[in-house]
């Protein structure tokens, strides 16, 4: 204990120089921590912004289909396909799909639009979809049983056709044996996700009507997984990827969305890097900050040192000594850095961050829209790896210092001859 | 570079052309004609036909259409299927106002934009545009004729290049035709200089004034194991036709 009372004392003498480098750890932890709490939340965007919008977490699909999507590989969705996927440990929730490619318009103007059939039920547990709708409302819980069918369409389809919530659309599309297939639908809702693929080109229908304008019934093109764990999705993938075989369905393939959007998954791994060297910079830069203090400090109080040791003290204790005021140096200065540095990523992670005055105007990068506000997350990680790291390294910084210290020839200390 | 080496290509075929021309072949038609004939060709003033299409595919195996339809004039056409019964009455309608798609679970039309011209009718190999003839040899493109052999016959063939800003996806037709009556019997679409689909015209019968295929058959080149082949089943030309039929009330009545 007394140790650390004389570390702290000492540091106390030059108010000045402890205070600045106290500071400068200070300052590094808080943009460590934010930096982290921002890359965390930039990353769980880009994820987000492609599993939960578009497609899922693990996925599955004819094999044929994952080579060149076409509307005739689809594959039979029955209840034993549907029970072994949900019974899958890990999986949360299933959402079948039909996709088609087809002709959407009236009587002025049309566009090639993605058809996308969907269980209004079950694609809001694993997508965000719903939460999309801008304008209108969601697919209603039953296709309507006459009239017109129910269709949410993407907010750039509905500028370039020229429609809105209550308008009337028709769509023809080549189904699966060739044959063309029509319906008339009515605009329920207008779709804005952010997600770039499905803003300008989606077209999101009852799964009934788009297996019928596809000739697929009782049959999808995909089912798409929400999973527990999505960091964990090609453990889960290959698990039921050996399920499907057992049942003979190995012609669905499950593939995890790390399989699907590899680039996005690269770019994680490739930005995890990024972090870590980040990191490394600031450590380095730290170090030599506190290098500078604790040499000068021990550089200046070597008769000082000579005289504790002449009176009996230990080489033990003195290392100790210039060790821990490292230590406390660091932790001090890691202290203030982190309650900051939590605060502000605290702020950022409630509040978030509007990016909208960095990026020019619509940006969007790999389909996700970056025009919104961007959420930090904070874990224990966030605080807890940066203000450990820099503790570590005030301590470590402390060593040479320290070590000089000990090999200090006490008479010549004493007599001012080093 | 390239541009030199294509200035002397010009000058050798100049030269050669005379030459050529001073021998025994029979003068090239004007190239106007030529352009009339082949645009004309299945529509005259006005036609009625029903044909039946057969599409063979890869992957969706075959599937027979009936169609029926109508034309009048270089602007009005209409195709309507009849069968089978899952797509009976689908239309396409072309107007001088443009193209539409008739859908007949919803009953309503849909614009087909000019840009879809080139896409495929239907899912078959023909295209919107091999229908419905919206460009024009006359108008879209600028042709050359000159004599080819053809299976040890002397024929007529037109090299067609698009003018700019036609719509039109091919970098080159070439049509082959019948010497004396210029019927078509083969037509090749080239997109730089790639092969990228055949029509085969066979079954020349005589329609009226013409001698016209019945047959034709479109070949895509990147899939040699599918094809569409089109059968006049009947076709008259000069008949009296309503005028209303090209109307998109018309078109709902004449479809359902």
């Amino acid at each position: 204990m007394m140790v650390w009372q004389m570390a702290a004392r000492n540091l106390l003498r030059n108010r000045w120089r402890s205070g600045l480098s106290i500071a400068g750890i200070a300052v590094a932890t808080a943009i460590l921590i934010w930096n982290y709490g921002f890359f965390d939340g930039f990353f769980d965007l880009m994820v987000r912004g492609t599993t939960e919008v578009d497609i899922g977490h693990v996925q599955l699909q004819d094999e044929r289909y994952i080579d060149q999507p076409a509307t005739y590989d689809y594959f039979a969705w029955d209840e034993e396909l549907q029970d072994t996927v949900s019974s899958t440990a890990g999986v949360e929730a299933v959402a079948p799909r039909v996709r088609l490619f087809g002709l959407i318009g009236h009587e002025e103007r049309s566009s090639v639009a993605r058809i996308l059939g969907v269980d209004p039920k079950e694609e809001p547990r694993v997508t965000v979809m719903a939460e999309g709708v801008r304008q209108g409302r969601w697919l209603g819980e039953e296709a309507p049983k006459q009239g017109a069918a129910e269709v949410v369409i993407g907010r750039g389809l509905s500028q370039s056709l020229g429609v809105g919530v209550g308008d009337e659309l028709v769509v023809i599309a080549e189904g699966a044996d060739g044959s063309m297939g029509d319906g008339l639908l009515e605009v329920v809702g207008i779709l804005e996700t952010g997600n770039s693929r499905i803003d300008r080109r989606a077209a999101l229908l009852h799964l009934e009507e788009a297996q019928f304008i596809a000739a697929v019934e009782g049959a999808v093109h995909e089912a798409i997984l929400r999973v527990d764990n999505p960091g964990s999705a090609p453990v889960l993938a290959d698990e039921l990827q050996r399920r499907l075989d057992a049942i003979d369905r190995s012609q669905v393939r499950a593939r995890s969305w790390q399989e699907v959007e590899p680039g996005l998954y690269e770019l994680l791994i490739y930005g995890d890097q990024m972090n870590r060297v980040i990191f490394l910079i600031v450590f380095f830069v730290v170090a030599l900050g506190v290098l500078n203090t604790l040499r000068m400090s021990t550089v200046e109080r070597h008769r000082e040192f000579g005289v504790m040791r002449a009176v009996g003290m230990s080489k033990p204790r003195l290392f100790w000594l210039v060790s821990a005021e490292g230590a406390l140096l660091g932790f001090i200065g890691a202290a203030v850095g982190g309650v900051v540095g939590a605060a502000a990523t605290y702020f950022h992670a409630t509040a978030g961050l509007d990016l909208s005055p960095f990026v020019e105007g619509d940006a969007t990068w790999m389909g996700v829209s970056f025009a919104e506000r961007i959420y930090f997350i904070m874990t224990w990680k966030t605080v807890l790896y940066p203000v450990m790291g820099l503790v570590v390294v005030s301590t470590l910084c402390a060593v040479w210092p320290a070590v000089t210290a000990i090999r200090l020839n006490v008479q010549e200390a004493i007599s001012g001859r080093t | 570079m390239k541009s030199k080496s294509v200035w002397i290509a010009v000058m050798v075929m100049m030269a050669f052309g005379a030459s050529a021309h001073a021998e025994e072949k029979p003068d090239l038609p004007a190239v106007e004609e030529i352009e009339d004939h082949l645009d004309e060709l299945y529509r005259s003033e006005s036609s009625q036909a029903k044909m039946t299409m057969t599409i063979v595919t890869e992957r969706r195996g075959t599937r027979e259409l009936t169609l029926e339809a109508w034309t009048a004039g270089s602007d009005n056409a209409l195709f309507v299927i009849r069968a089978p019964s899952r797509e009976a009455g689908t239309a396409t309608l072309r107007t001088e106002e443009g193209l539409w798609n008739y859908a007949p679970r919803a009953d309503r039309l849909v614009r087909v934009p000019t840009g879809m011209l080139s896409d495929d009718w239907m899912g078959s190999h023909l295209t919107n545009d091999d229908l419905v003839r919206e460009t024009e040899f006359r108008q879209d493109y600028t042709t050359e004729l000159s004599w080819a052999d053809h299976q040890g016959e002397s024929v007529l063939k037109a090299t067609m290049i698009p003018r700019e800003g036609a719509p039109v996806v091919y970098s080159r037709v070439e049509y082959l035709m019948d010497a004396e009556e210029w019927t078509p019997m083969k037509a090749t679409f080239y997109d730089d200089d790639k092969k990228v689909r055949t029509l085969s015209f066979s079954d020349v019968r005589q329609v009226g004034q013409q001698q016209v295929p019945h047959r034709m058959v479109v070949s895509p080149e990147d899939r040699p194991s599918e094809s569409t082949t089109l059968e006049y089943q009947s076709l008259e030309f000069g008949v009296d036709i309503d005028d209303s039929i090209f109307t998109r009330r018309g078109l709902r009545r004449i479809a359902r």
